[in-house]
């Protein structure tokens, strides 16, 4: 079993792209006939599953969107009947603007798959104890590896506090971590203050991804746990995490599971296909999915795919780690977020200057919040009495929890801060990322 | 008789404060009693000036919000237990103190107490006939 799991990371190159013709061709025809949206699309475009002869092909398909899976009718996109559907899970989390990602028995069997191998590459094995931080969010099914054929031990802590997760990594011999980097360095930090060093504790491993995080936190995280740490990309409309992992070897790129997605690089503002080594937004296609595979889905993510082999073995081709995107959405701790939603929440809210400023912190050391929120009181709604502004704030900030489960701090601040800005400064600083 | 309390939205930032005396400085308007309530990202000034219209529009004018607030203010002879009977006197009548700060009269001698209470007005005269002096700005 895994034997098996390994060889799909080594397959030649030939192989790889004959399995890649024959899945794609499979889910073109597969998405034609059974989702009116994706018919609809190909026939726009004039393109039909049997149009394309070769992977090169693929260019002449149209692309699928975020905005597209958010503007669909609920189980819009689903291309298999409701009752091979075992798994939904929620995207996009502003009330208006919400899907359903829908999952097969297979479709599991494949997240789990990629998950194994990520840990795989990540140097674990039947031996180690993996502890699980993710929860209430979409990875939770991934992590938790339901069909977990490395046959490594995995205990889930997800709704447990800090305290107990790091007694726990030195009670248990927890030898590897699955978390958001930002979360993970809080542990190692708060262990440190604890007397309960984690480079004292037999972790080694951490696999972090779902948000962006800066090669400064890398070596934070790697001095303060002594530890190594390893980033996996993944996509909440996909699956997130499991579509692309470092290996020991090259630390600063990822594998994509080519034999599941077909990854394309293109130039975010016409579109066309760039070649191998550019600089460009990743376009993926997934070739095994059967509940909900998306066709040319624009990332929004820039990266650029690196083909030479790699000196860990892999042929599967490396992304670059994700520093910046075709678009302004924002990532923290595994739920996306757009500027727009901020606004949207702020405008419904009375009392506030539209104009706002959200700052990422760049770890969360000592910081109880996901992120500072500057806003601007109206002059008509400043009120004398203190709890009258704090009730103001409280709005906004139960809001943002209660839609997006995050937590931010907000800042009032004198009117015409952020008007002045408006021009210079982005609404969004992201020091996560500096 | 009311009082009418200029107050001054500031960010929790250096020099912000000094800004607001500065400018007031500038127009030669003079403060009378102040009181600074602060959170932990921004404080809210309250201030009796001799010329509320003229310090407000030099405040809003160099990027300030202000509010105008109604106080009272009352005369507290220096004596122990002078503020327990005002706030007694206060508590008899139900009504909720929103904040209150103190400043030396410089006319009667003692102090003056001003009170934000919202539910005041109704209590005024009430006030007077008890033997509380109550204090205009030109007092302050």
């Amino acid at each position: 079993m895994i034997e098996d799991l390994y060889l799909k990371d080594y397959v030649t190159h030939d192989v790889l792209r004959r399995l890649q013709l024959i899945r794609l061709r499979e889910v073109l025809i597969n998405v034609y006939k059974n989702n009116s949206f994706y018919k609809n699309l190909f026939d726009q475009a004039r393109v039909k599953p049997a149009s394309l002869r070769t992977l090169d092909d693929l260019q002449h398909f149209p692309f699928t969107t975020r905005k597209d899976l958010l503007s669909q009718p609920p189980f819009g996109l689903i291309s298999t009947p409701m009752q091979e559907i075992v798994q939904l899970q929620t995207i996009g989390h502003s009330t208006n603007c919400q899907n359903i990602v829908g999952y097969t028995t297979k479709d599991l069997k494949i997240w789990s798959e990629l998950i194994c191998r990520s840990m795989q590459c990540a140097g674990l094995t039947s031996q180690d104890i993996i502890l699980n931080t993710y929860g209430n969010f979409p990875g939770d099914y991934g992590t938790n590896c339901g069909d977990n054929r490395l046959n490594a031990t995995i205990i889930s802590m997800a709704n447990r506090n800090i305290e107990q997760q790091i007694m726990a990594i030195h009670n248990f011999n927890i030898t590897a971590i699955f978390a958001p980097p930002s979360h993970f360095l809080h542990l190692a930090l708060t262990a440190e203050k604890m007397g309960k060093s984690l480079r004292t504790s037999s972790l080694k491993i951490g696999i972090f991804g779902t948000e962006p995080w800066s090669d400064k936190v890398r070596q934070q995280i790697e001095l303060t746990a002594g530890i190594l740490s390893f980033n996996i990309y993944g996509l909440s409309e996909i699956y997130s995490p499991g579509i692309a992992m470092q290996c020991s070897e090259h630390r600063k790129h990822m594998h994509i599971y080519e034999d599941h997605f077909y990854p394309e690089i293109i130039n975010p503002d016409t579109g066309q296909v760039l070649p191998p080594g550019e600089v460009g937004e990743l376009v993926l296609t997934c070739l095994t999915k059967e509940a909900q595979p998306l066709i040319r889905y624009r990332t929004g993510d820039i990266t650029r795919l690196h083909c030479e082999p790699c000196s860990c073995g892999r042929t599967l081709v490396r992304m670059e780690r994700i520093t910046q995107r075709s678009d302004d959405m924002i990532i923290i701790r595994g739920i996306s977020l757009y500027p727009e939603q901020i606004k949207e929440i702020i405008k419904n809210e009375e009392g506030f200057s539209p104009l706002f400023q959200l700052i990422i912190p760049r770890d969360r050391n000592d910081i109880a919040y996901d992120f500072e929120l500057h806003l601007e009181v109206l002059p008509e709604s400043f009120s004398d009495k203190i709890r009258k502004l704090e009730a103001l704030k409280n709005r906004i900030w139960e809001r943002l929890l209660t839609i997006y489960g995050l937590s931010a701090k907000i800042i009032l601040v004198e009117p015409g801060t952020l008007s002045n800005m408006k021009n210079s400064i982005s609404p969004v600083i992201d020091l996560r990322n500096k | 008789m009311k009082l009418t309390q200029l107050s001054i939205f500031i960010e929790n930032r250096r020099g912000r404060l000094a800004t607001v005396a500065d400018l007031l400085a500038e127009a030669e308007i003079n403060i009378l009693a102040t009181m600074l309530a602060d959170t932990s990202d921004f404080g809210i000034l309250r201030l009796i000036v001799n010329n509320i219209e003229k310090a407000e529009e030099i405040l809003n004018a160099n990027g300030f919000t202000t509010t105008r607030t109604s106080v009272v203010a009352i005369h507290a002879p220096d004596y122990a237990g002078c503020m327990s009977s005002i706030l007694k006197f206060i508590n008899k009548k139900h009504l909720n103190i929103e904040y209150m700060y103190a400043m030396s009269d410089p006319i009667h001698g003692g102090n003056a107490l001003i009170f934000r209470c919202d539910d005041i007005d109704n209590s005024l005269s009430d006030l007077v006939a008890n033997g509380f002096k109550l204090l205009s700005e030109n007092e302050l």
